[in-house]
């Protein structure tokens, strides 16, 4: 006897994030009092609207499909804001907004993975009515070697030479150092094209 | 081909294999714009100013009255966050956890029967017995279709098998889906797949019709036939693809057909050996709500 638990509509919480800083500070204080007063939701939104599609498209890239991404990017927007009071600084908004979807893409694969142990893969062999538009078959070889990379390189490779973030922004966004960044971009970059390699 | 902040040029890339991976990785995100993302807004907030010191209290108190009046009218809460209504898909904070038991039987040393057994918890008692109900019904008439049908086999036909497996796909707006991918062997030249579904009110735990999730079932046919009738490629009978529906027929199931309501659309699964020469296979499709509601 075995048994599967399917938790419906189960969005584990971060268990990796960082947490923003909880700030106690009276400059802090009476700058949440009025931020709180002028309106919480008008930054908010500005954020949704500015950085949605960016973070969906991050998403994607961390978890190879459009509903999924949608969703981890919609509860990364509802933990902003139940974070946003604690949030000292509104331009790290972004920042945090971006870790939050990097941690909710680790929580999505990390189910995927437990799910596939018990979960035979669904028997796919047609493409969705609304197929997306078709890549080029060089750009398909690559996204095929970066989904063979542990998870780490890919994130860094992706935050990297798809996010335009520096060493110390990638560093930044995963809670590493620099100089792990570094080296985690040389091998993942060495892996990829040891992957590459045979398809020249 | 930009990246969110498109700052620097492929150009500064000096190894090739940088270049590429920027080019894909920028060629992937493109495929997404605004139009294909489903209708949404950011969270909002709901002012309730409480004394800093209360509100857990205050929290405590109001969910103990709302179980309260819940038990007392008979109907499931259904906690949600706060911004819940804003999401793009009502979700259930609290939803009921469905646990799904293997068992596997064996009949005369014939045939080899592993099927999911549902318990559901969570939810108010007697909905969440609603939807086992509902649940384990519709597997049971599965299981006992297959053992119909291994009476009419040649007894010295290989050993036979049903295999039944559950799979969530999660809950679209009240609606709870469940997907069981079947897969039979009845000593053939391979095993068959199929799929049938449960949609189930996770309000009520009554299963649910095609009528109460979309508007015009008819037309949303149509759109399944076409759909169905691409993805399953040039070697499809027409005629059989007209006769699939999301209505029931005369055995009370859409077999060949199995729909269901989940997060990102519509599904559509249908056996490929009923509208088609070749049996391999379950062809499924996904149509978007956003592009449903076009």
């Amino acid at each position: 006897m075995s048994e599967i638990v399917l938790t419906i509509g189960d969005f584990a919480a971060d268990t990796d994030g960082r947490q923003p800083v909880r700030s106690t500070s009276k400059r802090a204080q009476r700058w949440s009092a009025e931020r709180e007063e002028m309106t919480d939701d008008v930054g908010l939104d500005q954020l949704y609207r500015s950085h949605r599609l960016s973070m969906v498209r991050l998403a994607v890239l961390l978890v190879d499909d459009l509903p999924t991404a949608e969703d981890v990017v919609q509860d990364a927007f509802s933990k902003v804001h139940a974070a946003w009071d604690r949030l000292q600084d509104p331009s790290a908004a972004p920042a945090y907004l971006r870790t939050t979807v990097i941690n909710g893409s680790r929580s999505v694969l990390r189910r995927r993975r437990t799910a596939r142990l018990f979960v035979r893969p669904r028997v796919t062999d047609a493409p969705g009515a609304d197929a997306a538009v078709i890549l080029a078959e060089e750009h398909r070889a690559v996204l095929a070697g970066l989904q063979r990379l542990p998870r780490r390189q890919r994130e860094v490779l992706v935050l990297r030479y798809w996010g335009d973030l520096s060493e110390q922004g990638v560093a930044e966004a995963l809670g590493i150092s620099r100089g792990t960044v570094k080296s985690t971009t040389s091998r993942a970059l060495a892996a990829l094209t040891a992957i590459m390699e045979p398809q020249r | 081909m930009t990246g969110p902040n498109d700052h620097r040029s492929p150009t500064m890339d000096s190894n090739p294999i940088e270049q590429r991976l920027r080019a894909a990785l920028a060629a992937r995100a493109d495929q997404f714009q605004d139009h294909d993302l489903r209708p949404a807004q950011a969270p909002r907030t709901q002012h309730l100013r409480v004394a800093p010191a209360r509100p857990r209290r205050l929290l405590v108190t109001v969910a103990a009255a709302a179980v309260m009046v819940s038990a007392a009218a008979g109907i499931q809460v259904l906690n949600r966050s706060q911004h819940a209504d804003q999401a793009p898909s009502v979700r259930v904070d609290t939803p009921p956890v469905l646990t799904f038991t293997t068992r596997t039987e064996t009949i005369a040393d014939r045939a080899t029967l592993t099927y999911p057994v549902a318990s559901v918890s969570g939810g108010a008692p007697g909905v969440d017995a609603r939807i086992g109900t509902v649940l384990n019904g519709r597997v049971e008439d599965l299981v006992q279709s297959f053992r119909t049908r291994i009476d009419q086999q040649d007894p010295a036909a290989q050993p036979l098998m049903l295999q039944i497996t559950p799979e969530n796909p999660g809950v679209w707006r009240q609606f709870l889906s469940v997907r069981l991918d079947v897969l039979e062997d009845f000593g053939g030249a391979h095993p068959s797949n199929s799929a049938a579904a449960v949609v189930i009110d996770s309000r009520s735990g009554a299963a649910v019709g095609a009528e109460q999730v979309v508007p015009d079932v008819e037309s949303v046919d149509r759109l399944m036939q076409a759909s169905i009738q691409r993805a399953a490629g040039p070697t499809v009978d027409a005629a059989a693809v007209a006769t699939l529906s999301m209505r029931p027929g005369q055995d009370g199931t859409t077999a060949p057909l199995a729909w269901y309501p989940a997060p990102d659309g519509l599904h559509w699964v249908v056996d490929r050996g009923a509208i088609a020469a070749e049996a391999a296979g379950t062809p499924s499709t996904v149509l978007a709500w956003n592009r449903l509601d076009r």
